[in-house]
Formats: structure tokens, C-alpha cells, sequence
């Protein structure tokens, strides 16, 4: 494998030639194992950090990737009871009723309120009022942490999940023998936005640099649009950074030589099923 | 690349903002189009039916109460929702205390198994079946580590206690398994 060209902060850096060489050799017998899920969190560790600066072990782990995804759908075609669609069905109304969103039961305040009231019977004090005061402040104080911390670790998992996706395919493009490149200009005049699309049709993936994107509120996100005659085709959605740089790893149904044109629009952060905007690059 | 077509593309992103809003219709439908496949792998990992319909209903549900869960950016939504099952189905087998001992009993036993009926026409599902299929020409001991990781979750370690092996040994079965695997799965992909 590859010597480190900037090897990490801490990481093997007193370490002579041949250790880094075997350190590599280890990592590299692990990285199916690695990309199955199958290592254990010491092993894990060594991989990430290996990962950062070995370009081999990168290319190494992106081609597990497909055989990895093609795993989820190998379980026998089984054909799931027709009653299992009712219950599902029967269940939504209840699920979505007890939604805070739309939930037409008491507010947190009142519900508390009332487990108090239910303990203190008639003769409820005024001391014990402001005891039930101070520990309904706790609770709510904890619901509203609670929820930032749940937040914060989903929208942490997501990251490191959509920079797993990158690296694996960039991993690929940077290992193909062959790559293939569009750049697409800004499609407003004075508009800086530019964006490149690259793609290896050997290993099947294509990835889109956005540079000096507008930047969206959080509602909005851009979506790629393949385009062959009248056909507009979403190729993903991204977002871009304060910067205004964005990378996507293009979903496309068929190679990208296959089409006409692209562009690029701001739509809603789900995705919108045609361009609603006009396009900031296309090309 | 995804070789989903354009139109399901677009009605899967129409449909989740639909669910996003409350219409239950559109929940039913993307169940219509995904719930066997999502019961079937629950299924293959739990080998319980009355477990897997628990884990599909879940499954659905939290899609239900949390659809904007799925990033698009992230990759295509069949994918993100095995995930989701995959998961959730081991969740529930470490919950019940099972170990996955063997695969012995054939699922068509407990469950009532499609032969020759695509649930999904994508060319990820045909994949997957591809997968399946080259998975039952390993030898016996490399299959079994492959299932043991991918469908129950089991790290070296673990794997390395429940078969009462050493760990190196596993390792090194690991790595072979799945390396025929993929020379077996590339070779197919050249030749089709």
C-alpha cells in the first residue's frame, strides 16, 4: 500500500518504514471485514484512521461497497400476510394522533399539572405548589435537552454516513482507469456559481463539485437535473456550505454520456419530482 | 449508478412528501411497493414470522412519524429502508435474547417464500438475488461467517465465541469468504 504523503496528527508518525508498511498490510486484510460490519471497535478505530491517508485502502474498501448494498436484497423473495397491511393501516391513525405536532391531547404543562393535582387531592399547598413548580421547570428543562441531544447525534450519524458515501466514491473514480468530466457554467450572467460533474463508467459512479452556490435557507436544497430532450431526470439533491461548495454522489439510471445536458435548481429540501427554479448552472 | 427508472424517482420523492403531510394513502402505497421487501429481510434475519411482521410494522410506522428521515442525498430510498430493517431486525434478535445458531431450517418452513416472483423490478433486488445465489456456492464455513456478520450483526469476536474458534481463525475466514465472494459476484457481473 501507499506510504502516507501526509500522514495524521499522532499517527504512526515515530514509527520506522517497515511497521507503517505491516500496519498497512493489517489494515488491508480487514477491510472486507470492515466494510461487512464483522470488525470490533479496536479494529474499527485502526481502520478509520488508516483510512485518511491511504489512498489503497480507500479504492480497497469502495469496492465492497456494491457487493455490500447488494447484500440488504439478497434475503428470500418472502411474501409478507395480507392482515400485516391492515393492522398498518389501523395503527396510522393512532400513531399520528398521539403526534405532539397535531395532538389534540392535553400541552406537557397540563399533563404534568395533572399528575400533581392527582397526588395533592383537595388540600393542595402552597409549598407543595411551588415544589410541583420546580420539578415540572426539571422536566421540562430534560424533555428540551433530551431533544437537542437526540438531535444533534441524528444529524451526526447522517454526516458521517453521507461522508462515508463520498469517500467510497471518490475512492472509485480516483482508482478508474478512465474518467469522464462535464463542466457545467453559471446559467445567470454575473452568477460565479460553476459546477463540475465527473464520472467513471467502469465503476459505475459519478460524483458533482458545486462551487460558489448561493447559499439556501434550510427548507431548500439543490437538485441535479439529468436532462434528454423534454425528459427532466433528479440526479440527487445536496447542499452546499458557507462557501457555497457542495459534492453529491450522483443517483443517475443510466451512464451520464447517455444524456443531453444538466442543471442545476434550488427546490425544496425533500426534492421536487421536475425543476420548479430557474437553474444556477447548466451546461 | 441507481437503475431505478425516472418515473419511481420521482413518485417515491411525491410520495414521502405526501406521508410528510399526513396522508395515509401515500404510506400505504410505498408500503404496496416495499413492504415484502422489507419483511423479507426482517424474516432472513429473525427467521419468525410474527417477528418479522412486528419489525415490518416498525419499520413502517417510524417512516410513518419520522418521513423526512430519509436524506435523499444520502442514496437511493430502498437501500436507506433495509438499512432501516436490517437494524431494527437485529435490535429485536439481541432484544429477544436469540442467538443465531443455524440456518438449517429452510425459511419455506416458517414462511411462505416467493420462488421465482420479483418483489422489486430493480436491478438492486435482481443483484441481491444474484448475491444469494453465488453465497450458496461458498463452502459452508465461509457462507455461515458472512451471515452471521451481515444478517445477525456479529463482529470477530462475537462470531468467535458463538462457533467456539479462535479468533484468528475467524478473521482469516472472514476475509477469504468474502473475497471469493466478490470474485465470484464481479466475474458474474462480466459475464452478464
Amino acid at each position: 500500500m501507499n506510504k502516507p504523503e501526509n500522514p495524521a496528527p499522532n499517527q504512526n508518525r515515530h514509527q520506522p518504514e517497515e511497521d507503517q508498511e505491516a500496519i498497512c498490510e493489517a489494515v488491508k486484510a480487514l477491510i472486507p471485514a470492515y466494510a461487512l460490519g464483522a470488525t470490533d471497535p479496536q479494529e474499527e478505530a485502526l481502520i478509520k484512521a488508516h483510512l485518511e491517508h491511504c489512498p489503497e485502502a480507500l479504492a480497497e474498501l469502495a469496492s465492497y461497497a456494491a457487493l455490500n448494498e447488494a447484500l440488504l436484497y439478497s434475503a428470500p423473495p418472502a411474501e409478507a400476510p395480507r392482515e400485516l397491511g391492515e393492522r398498518l393501516r389501523r395503527s396510522l391513525g393512532s400513531t399520528r394522533a398521539a403526534a405532539p405536532t397535531a395532538s389534540p391531547r392535553p400541552g406537557l404543562l397540563a399533563r404534568v399539572a395533572g399528575l400533581f393535582s392527582g397526588l395533592a387531592g383537595p388540600s393542595f399547598s402552597l409549598g407543595q405548589a411551588v415544589t410541583a413548580l420546580a420539578v415540572l421547570a426539571l422536566v421540562v428543562t430534560n424533555f428540551y435537552w433530551g431533544a437537542q441531544v437526540q438531535a444533534l447525534r441524528t444529524e451526526q450519524a447522517r454526516l458521517a454516513q453521507q461522508l462515508d458515501r463520498q469517500v467510497t466514491a471518490m475512492g472509485l473514480i480516483m482508482t478508474a482507469q478512465e474518467v469522464k468530466r462535464v463542466n457545467l457554467p453559471p446559467a445567470q450572467e454575473a452568477s460565479p456559481a460553476h459546477a463540475e460533474l465527473v464520472w467513471s463508467p467502469e465503476n459505475r459512479v459519478a460524483m458533482l463539485y458545486a462551487e460558489a452556490f448561493p447559499p439556501l435557507p434550510p427548507d431548500k436544497a439543490y437538485q441535479l437535473w439529468l436532462i434528454r430532450g423534454d425528459e427532466r431526470i433528479s440526479g440527487g439533491l445536496f447542499r452546499v456550505n458557507e462557501d457555497g461548495q457542495g459534492i453529491l454522489v450522483v443517483e443517475a439510471p443510466e451512464p451520464l454520456d447517455h444524456f443531453d445536458g444538466f442543471g442545476i435548481t434550488p427546490e425544496p429540501a425533500t426534492g421536487s419530482p421536475g425543476p420548479t427554479a430557474s437553474p444556477v448552472v447548466k451546461g | 449508478m441507481v437503475s431505478i427508472s425516472p418515473s419511481q424517482v420521482s413518485a417515491e420523492l411525491g410520495l414521502l412528501n405526501q406521508v410528510k403531510n399526513g396522508d395515509q394513502g401515500a404510506l400505504m402505497a410505498l408500503y404496496e411497493r416495499y413492504g415484502n421487501l422489507v419483511y423479507s429481510l426482517a424474516l432472513r434475519v429473525l427467521r419468525q414470522p410474527s417477528l418479522a411482521e412486528e419489525v415490518t410494522q416498525d419499520v413502517f410506522l417510524k417512516l410513518w412519524r419520522q418521513a423526512d428521515s430519509w436524506d435523499p442525498t444520502m442514496g437511493r430510498f430502498s437501500s436507506w429502508l433495509l438499512t432501516v430493517t436490517r437494524n431494527a431486525a437485529i435490535d429485536r434478535l439481541r432484544k429477544e435474547q436469540r442467538r443465531p445458531t443455524s440456518d438449517s431450517t429452510p425459511l419455506e418452513n416458517v414462511a411462505h417464500i416467493l420462488s421465482d416472483e420479483s418483489i422489486l423490478d430493480t436491478a438492486q433486488w435482481h443483484d441481491g438475488q444474484l448475491l444469494r445465489q453465488l453465497m450458496g456456492q461458498l463452502p459452508d464455513e465461509q457462507r455461515q461467517v458472512i451471515e452471521l456478520a451481515f444478517f445477525y450483526g456479529l463482529t470477530h469476536a462475537q462470531m468467535a465465541e458463538q462457533l467456539g474458534l479462535p479468533l484468528g481463525t475467524v478473521k482469516t475466514r472472514v476475509r477469504l469468504a468474502l473475497k471469493k465472494l466478490k470474485e465470484m459476484w464481479d466475474k458474474a457481473h462480466r459475464d452478464a
